[in-house]
């Protein structure tokens, strides 16, 4: 699932996303309005810092007045001021790509192959961006697994999208999951409050996952947990005798009559979900299941329009 | 015998195939599908909660499916399972084969019963032990051995009948023959005791316990049954038998001349160890002609003779009556004969002459014809009239010295000799060996017994002569005297008899059967040319003897023996006695053999019990009672295939309920849809 996928943003995509942009924009109101003042004061400037100039500069942004003090060039940094600061957190281990068997389906009783579960966060979460970008929000990206593989710092230029893009598109799902460290270590680097948005199986210990996401809420950040996982991992539907090879970890692998192990594996999984249900609601963060086999799109549209309402 | 053991042993090899689901079991470990997977927490936290689970359901149907074939392939085996516990599961089903001696010496009858019937109630008290599903295979031991039906009966009843109309039959036991049957019924055999009982009178004639390499060779097929059948051989009858029997009746000379004398020998053997005197009744066509008394010693025979005219040519039945004993079946003997009146004989000469004594036929002629009372008449003819004579007036026709013979003529010798006549060749100087060789001999093919070879010469003063041995049938030493100075060299043909021998090896007498003829060949012509031989006074019994011999062969087939092939349609040779048929008489004897009652010896029965597997119970009487309580033993084939399906129902079931959890276990599916 690396080639270019239908389901970013082609044109049917993007058509249900304008749709949604409608729905979304109501939702936004309500949306930021926690957060904000007012949200259409427009975007003032305010002053970041000072640099040195450099030649290609725009000549405009010479802060004269430092000239006349200094005899130099100094050019006026500005921190745009957004009304919202989204971090989207892309969970890129290696569980994120399971998309079900290679094999599953063939001939007469093809199923349509679904994305990887990293698709699928990646669309969702390229959504997002466009969506909050429009509304001239700041978007931020965290790709990761078992570390930050790359951090893309919130901006609210429209050009932002474009690197967004590019970063979920380049990235490759790989390691190990470590999500309680990384959540930790991007609770503090996070100086800003903001929106912290989730995209993962959160394939690791509940326990240390609920402190993880407790840091966030301690730094005032707002979270929404999106959970990704694919139908197989909920439905458990093999038959024949199987070698599960862990994704993450090389050479793990076992042998199982998967009829056999059933029960207790969807006993397993449901506890689980359970669990990281009650912490969400526990710490009063959004919880959004979503499986891979339904449109993210109609998802996420379900959610705001859900969210909406709530407001 | 070991308590268990398996009618069909070979089956055993499908144990092998208790192999299968452990392979499966093992192969299985091989064959499966890789699947990457996200989410082996779970799958780890599971299969350490159901591992000794898991471990415990392959193991119990690993289990499961090795009894199911285990169990199929002992019941392919038909184990059978004989032990003190198992007989009080009862009665095990039986195949009985009785081999009933019906041999004429069972008619034997010391008391008030005889050995037959002894034997007849011991089969039907055996009999009388089985219960339904049982079979019984009833086999007669007389030298035609046969079953009273091809396969084992179920129906008791009609068996116990035909047995009761059984008779001792007027044959000689045979028990290889009856132990060949008997191996033939054996696969037909299902149940699973099998018991074969010889009923005997002990005897030991009619085992052939000299034929040993016919007896291992049944033995070989007995000890290859499994489960061994349980072989018994019961002796019915007294040991002790004393028993008198005529043997054997003979008449001198072999042709009888009506109105002349003849001498009538019977033997009769004594089977007993006491001394017996018995009167001996000589009968002639049914009137009695005379009675002799004798002394027989115990375990020995004598001869008892009776000189007799008969005075009508023709056939004539002769019968000896010893008075009865416990077995009067043997002690009658029959003789059937030919009295003659005249015995023509026709001479060809090869060359004649005025002078006889200078022909080559007249010494034979005169020799032939003492007398004018004698039975031969010969009449002395020209060979070259022979082409044109009618010969049927003839019994022997004698070629003295003929020079030529042609085919036209050898086709009609052979039609002569064919049809029951004899001829005598006596080829001499004249003889063209070529046309005797093409037309009569023909290496063999026509009539003439030797090839013509050349003449030989003795020396002058060492001739050659009649070989002290070759007395055939003569006790005439006189022969040797004759001197030889010229012979044929014969060379026999394929199926001759050589009766007499020259000095020097080369052969004298050469006799061939040919249809029911005979034809006889000398060395020499019957004159005095190339030997002596005529002057000598033997030369007469000598010409008698060769021209009986060929006039004897019609006299042969009147005497025969029980069972012998009939000399012709219409006339039965199953019962003995003596009988006018078609104009001739007929005597059918017993075996003289089975008149001796002596029983088994212990080494004999040691021999039989070896082959057989064959045990000798003393008290057979109380056999019936005491066998039923031996026949437990259980089949278990059906209850292990029914187990073995037991345990495929039990083996669905529970891989059924192990696996149903994935058609219930569709609702524990976690709902995850979105919720809206």
């Amino acid at each position: 699932m690396t080639t270019a996928s239908p389901t970013r943003l082609d044109p049917a995509s993007l058509a249900k996303l304008s749709r949604l942009e409608i729905v979304a924009r109501l939702v936004v109101e309500g949306f930021i309005s926690g957060l904000h003042k007012s949200p259409h004061k427009g975007f003032s400037v305010e002053f970041a810092e000072h640099r040195q100039y450099v030649v290609g500069d725009n000549i405009r942004d010479i802060d004269w007045k430092l000239f006349g003090k200094s005899d130099r060039f100094f050019i006026k940094q500005y921190e745009e001021e957004t009304n919202l600061r989204a971090y989207l957190l892309v969970d890129a281990s290696g569980s994120m790509n399971y998309a079900g068997p290679a094999d599953r389906g063939r001939g007469l009783h093809a199923l349509p192959q679904r994305p990887t579960k990293f698709r699928y966060a990646s669309c969702a979460a390229a959504a997002l961006s466009y969506l909050m970008l429009q509304q001239r929000d700041a978007v931020g990206l965290v790709t990761f697994d078992s570390r930050v593989r790359r951090y893309i710092p919130p901006r609210a230029k429209a050009a932002h999208l474009r690197g967004i893009f590019e970063e979920l598109d380049r990235t490759q799902p790989g390691a190990d999951t470590n999500l309680s460290t990384i959540f930790h270590d991007l609770a503090e680097r996070f100086r800003k409050r903001g929106l912290i948005i989730v995209f993962s199986d959160l394939f690791d210990d509940p326990e240390q996952l609920a402190n993880a996401l407790q840091h966030f809420r301690h730094k005032k950040h707002e979270v929404i947990v999106f959970h990704i996982l694919d139908d197989d991992e909920l439905t458990f539907p093999f038959q024949q005798l199987t070698q599960f090879e862990d994704m993450e970890i090389a050479d793990a692998r076992l042998m199982i009559e998967p009829r056999q192990l059933r029960d207790e594996y969807l006993a397993q999984v449901n506890a689980f979900i359970e669990r990281v249900r009650r912490i969400c609601w526990q710490f009063r963060i959004d919880y959004v299941p979503m499986r891979t086999s339904e449109p993210f799109d109609t998802a996420l549209a379900t959610y705001l329009a859900r969210r909406m309402e709530l407001r | 015998m070991s308590p268990i053991s398996f009618l069909n042993p070979l089956m055993l090899a499908g144990l092998a195939a208790i192999a299968a689901p452990i392979i499966l079991h093992l192969l299985n470990r091989q064959r499966f599908r890789v699947v990457p997977w996200g989410a082996m927490m779970f799958l780890r936290q599971s299969l350490a909660k159901a591992r000794r689970r898991l471990r415990f359901q392959h193991l119990l149907l690993m289990l499961i499916r090795i009894l199911i074939l285990a169990f199929l392939a002992l019941a392919l085996a038909r184990p059978l399972v004989k032990t003190a516990f198992t007989a009080y599961l009862g009665h095990s089903r039986t195949d009985l084969v009785l081999v009933l001696d019906s041999s004429f010496s069972t008619a034997y009858a010391a008391g008030e019963t005889s050995d037959f019937e002894n034997i007849r109630r011991t089969a039907l008290s055996l009999i009388d032990t089985l219960r339904q599903g049982d079979t019984v295979s009833v086999i007669v031991a007389s030298d035609t051995a046969r079953p009273l039906s091809t396969d084992p009966s179920f129906e008791l009843q009609r068996t116990k009948q035909a047995i009761a109309q059984l008779q001792p039959q007027p044959r000689a036991a045979n028990f290889l023959r009856a132990a060949d049957e008997i191996a033939a019924l054996l696969p037909k055999l299902r149940n699973p005791n099998h018991e074969i009982y010889f009923i005997t009178d002990g005897a030991v004639r009619g085992w052939g316990t000299d034929r040993t390499g016919d007896w291992e060779r049944v033995a070989g097929v007995f000890a290859k049954r499994q489960p061994r059948p349980t072989v018994r051989v019961l002796a019915v009858a007294a040991a002790e038998r004393p028993n008198v029997a005529v043997v054997d009746l003979n008449v001198q000379p072999r042709i009888v001349a009506a109105s002349s004398t003849a001498r009538i020998t019977a033997r009769v053997a004594n089977h007993g160890s006491a001394a017996r005197d018995i009167s001996a009744t000589l009968s002639i066509d049914g009137v009695q002609k005379a009675a002799k008394d004798a002394h027989v010693e115990g375990g020995d025979s004598s001869t008892v003779t009776f000189n007799i005219q008969f005075p009508e040519p023709g056939p004539h039945r002769v019968s000896l009556d010893i008075g009865a004993d416990a077995l009067p079946l043997d002690n009658r003997h029959y003789l059937a004969l030919d009295a003659v009146e005249t015995l023509p004989v026709l001479i060809a000469d090869g060359s004649p002459s005025p002078n006889a004594f200078r022909s080559g036929s007249g010494f034979l002629a005169a020799a032939l014809q003492p007398s004018d009372e004698s039975v031969v008449k010969p009449v002395v003819m020209d060979a070259h009239a022979l082409v044109s004579t009618d010969l049927s007036r003839y019994r022997v026709l004698v070629l003295a010295n003929v020079a030529r013979v042609d085919r036209a003529l050898a086709e009609k010798l052979e039609q002569f000799v064919v049809s029951g006549r004899g001829m005598l060749v006596a080829p001499g100087s004249l003889a063209e060996a070529s046309d005797y060789n093409t037309a009569l001999f023909q290496e063999g093919r026509y009539l003439l017994p030797a090839k013509l070879v050349s003449v030989l010469r003795a020396q002058a003063n060492t001739p050659n002569r009649v070989a002290a041995n070759a007395t055939w049938r003569l006790e005439l030493a006189e022969l040797t005297q004759a001197q030889v100075q010229s012979w044929w060299r014969l060379n026999p043909g394929a199926g001759t008899f050589t009766l007499a021998t020259l000095a020097n090896g080369d052969p004298l007498l050469i006799s061939r059967r040919l249809g029911d003829g005979r034809v006889l060949q000398t060395a020499l012509p019957l004159d005095n040319s190339w030997s002596d031989l005529p002057i000598h006074p033997v030369f007469v019994p000598l010409v008698h003897e060769m021209i009986y011999e060929l006039a004897i062969p019609t006299q042969a087939s009147r005497n025969l023996s029980v069972g012998d092939p009939p000399p012709a349609r219409g006339i039965k040779t199953d019962e003995p006695g003596v009988f006018t048929a078609a104009g001739r008489a007929l005597a059918i004897n017993l075996d003289p053999t089975e008149s001796d009652l002596s029983s088994l010896s212990a080494t004999q029965r040691d021999s039989i019990g070896r082959w057989l597997g064959a045990t000798f119970p003393e008290n057979w009487r109380e056999l019936p009672s005491r066998i039923s309580n031996e026949r437990f033993g259980m089949q278990l084939w059906r209850e292990l295939v029914a187990l073995a399906l037991l345990l495929a129902v039990v083996e669905t079931l529970l891989t059924s309920l192990w696996s149903a959890r994935r058609t219930f276990g569709e609702a524990a599916a976690p709902k995850m849809v979105m919720n809206r």
